[in-house]
């Protein structure tokens, strides 16, 4: 049995995580620790595990690894804890608010000899999977351009900190898109050009809309929008699309539009109900058998820090109004 | 009223079509044919100044599908020509007569969603098979622009991308943020390839709600032996801009005024062109006309 504990319900995917984790044979959520206890409690009530309200205690405990969805800025901290109790760890995205701190944890892991994976689910979308064996297999060609999205509603809370969160939209919502691109392609980025903007919230303090001008290695040029525009009576959580276009063709995604859609009076609104493959069932089955295997994620720290440099010259852009080199 | 269209594109033919005329291929002899009153420029942009100034020159109104030239000055010089010559113009820019944008118009109007935060619009078309409209920037998402500047707001700065790609399947690709006086920040996505069935999709984010259209999703979609979708209107947009153009006629507007705004986006399209070579985002305004 690989016995892995959840740290912190702060970001609402440690629900999904949790589920998951219940669903796999051979898993087990062996404990949850959270900051806030009341949350903790309610989570491990939910999920039918315990709760320990001490970190170095619940660190200590029966656990083969862990994973982390603290709020961002608290990424490093927690995952330095893990390593020095030797554990595997999976981190919420974005793996850091800096650069110089997902290089610390990417180091803190390697020292304690232990596997750190970065929670990108959009890899582990059959969609996109398929996406990258067609680019891979040469269908359009070589690339050349590709207009993106990772459009979402509000998440509340402290994702509009910048204390908590270290960014807003901009941070939150272009991670997924700059690994998924650079796993599909095989390509790195260059440079960054971001114009960010808080137009949808006036009770917020980071931005919530930015639209990102990237180059990757080959010239090959990206467009993204990471936003929180969608409204409360959207039929879903958000989008990840992309148009992809190459020498000898394009292809446009919608990487979750496998659905139906629900009407329904109860709700008084439209709903997308899913039916494509869960990829956060993915991601965690992946660490589970990372954890038992003594291996890497498929996702690695380096793919975290990848993303986060990508995050980081965006907002240096924002503020600067230039290119900023990767 | 007798009038004559100049050019041979399909946008002069479909105009021709709805008016039941026959188009000229040369601007000399439609201005010489005999109670010609008023003409359709359908030339390509790099004529396209010496075409109407020729026709106003000679005492015709003129209906020309924007942009008026490639440069800001020429157009303004074209303006005047129109001006002094005391004819009227109409500058025609598709999405203006296009009925899901006047939707969209009115829904902005009804304040529905709120103030635009955000706006996405996304363009595919075939590339054309005449040469000399100026490419994807200047034949396609300039229509565009004039939109957003219309209906959304002042563009006060762009940043753009660009990809031209010849040879067999030439791709033409331009990603642009437009920053708008108001605060509001949106992208203009456009490409060509030829073959492709044309698409267009928008979305305007506010407060309160948001807009999407997706013209993929039509009322007829046919497989033989391709894709095709249809969404056939009584209005459609050729016939509008038609009635456009004879309710101008018949008015008592020279059509200046709006010419002169269409100025707006053509100076967006050249800060996008600056800033595609330069890498560094251009104001609306100080690219070189």
């Amino acid at each position: 049995m690989t016995r892995i504990g959840i740290l912190s319900f702060a970001h609402m995917h440690a629900h999904s995580y949790a589920a998951c984790l219940n669903t796999l044979p051979g898993v087990d959520l062996a404990g949850i620790w959270d900051a806030d206890r009341k949350r903790g409690r309610a989570a491990a009530k939910s999920y039918n595990t315990s709760f320990v309200g001490d970190l170095e205690k619940f660190l200590a405990g029966d656990l083969d690894g862990v994973i982390v969805c603290s709020e961002n800025v608290h990424h490093k901290d927690h995952v330095l804890a893990c390593a020095r109790a030797g554990l595997w760890v999976l981190c919420e995205k974005p793996l850091a608010t800096t650069v110089a701190d997902a290089k610390a944890m990417i180091r803190a892991c390697e020292k304690a000899g232990v596997g750190l994976g970065t929670a990108f689910p959009c890899r582990f979308v059959t969609t996109l999977q398929d996406v990258k064996t067609r680019v891979e297999k040469g269908e359009l060609g070589i690339l050349l351009a590709a207009a993106c999205t990772n459009n979402g509603s509000f998440p509340g809370g402290w994702f509009a900190n910048p204390k908590l969160s270290g960014g807003g939209a901009v941070m939150d919502h272009t991670v997924h898109v700059a690994d998924a691109l650079r796993w599909i392609t095989g390509k790195e980025f260059t440079k960054v050009y971001c114009t960010a903007a808080r137009n949808f919230r006036d009770d917020i303090k980071t931005d919530d809309v930015g639209s990102l001008h990237l180059e990757m290695e080959d010239g090959l040029k990206v467009s993204h929008v990471a936003s929180w525009n969608r409204p409360a009576s959207f039929p879903t959580w958000g989008d990840v699309t992309m148009d992809l276009a190459g020498t000898k063709g394009s292809m446009y995604v919608d990487a979750f539009r496998q659905k139906v859609d629900v009407y329904s009076n109860a709700a008084n609104s439209a709903e997308w109900a899913p039916w494509g493959d869960d990829a956060n069932l993915g991601l965690v089955a992946d660490f589970a058998d990372a954890v038992a295997h003594r291996r890497a994620p498929a996702v690695t720290g380096e793919d975290g820090l990848r993303a986060v440099e990508v995050t980081v010259a965006a907002a240096e852009s924002a503020k600067t109004g230039k290119m900023v080199k990767i | 009223m007798s009038i004559a269209v100049v050019g041979n594109g399909p946008w002069g033919a479909a105009m021709a079509k709805v008016g039941g005329i026959r188009s000229v291929p040369t601007a000399h002899r439609a201005l010489s044919r005999a109670g010609v009153e008023a003409v359709i420029v359908d030339s390509p942009i790099g004529s396209r100044p010496k075409h109407i100034t020729a026709a106003v020159q000679a005492g015709k109104h003129v209906m020309v599908r924007g942009p008026l030239a490639d440069t800001a000055t020429r157009a303004e010089s074209v303006i005047e020509a129109v001006r002094a010559a005391g004819v009227k113009i109409a500058v025609v820019h598709d999405a203006a007569h296009d009925p899901a944008y006047q939707q969209a118009v009115a829904q902005l109007s009804s304040g529905k969603i709120g103030s635009p935060g955000f706006f996405k619009i996304h363009v595919e078309c075939p590339t054309p098979k005449e040469k000399g409209d100026g490419g994807l920037l200047w034949g396609s998402l300039i229509h565009e622009l004039d939109w957003v500047q219309h209906h959304l707001g002042a563009i006060k700065g762009v940043f753009a991308q660009g990809v031209t790609q010849g040879g067999k399947s030439p791709l033409e690709y331009t990603m642009a943020t437009l920053t708008l006086k108001s605060g509001a920040i949106g992208q203009v996505i456009g490409s060509r390839r030829p073959g492709v069935e044309p698409r267009t999709r928008f979305e305007i984010c506010g407060k309160t709600g948001m807009i999407q259209f997706d013209t993929g999703e039509q009322p007829i979609e046919t497989r033989t032996p391709r894709r095709r979708t249809a969404s056939p209107l009584s209005n459609d947009i050729p016939r509008q801009q038609w009635e456009a153009f004879q309710v101008l006629l018949a008015s008592g507007s020279t059509g200046l005024k709006a010419a002169r705004q269409s100025l707006n986006a053509l100076r967006v399209a050249k800060a996008m062109e600056q800033s595609i070579k330069t890498g560094k985002s251009v104001a609306v305004g100080r690219a070189h006309s």
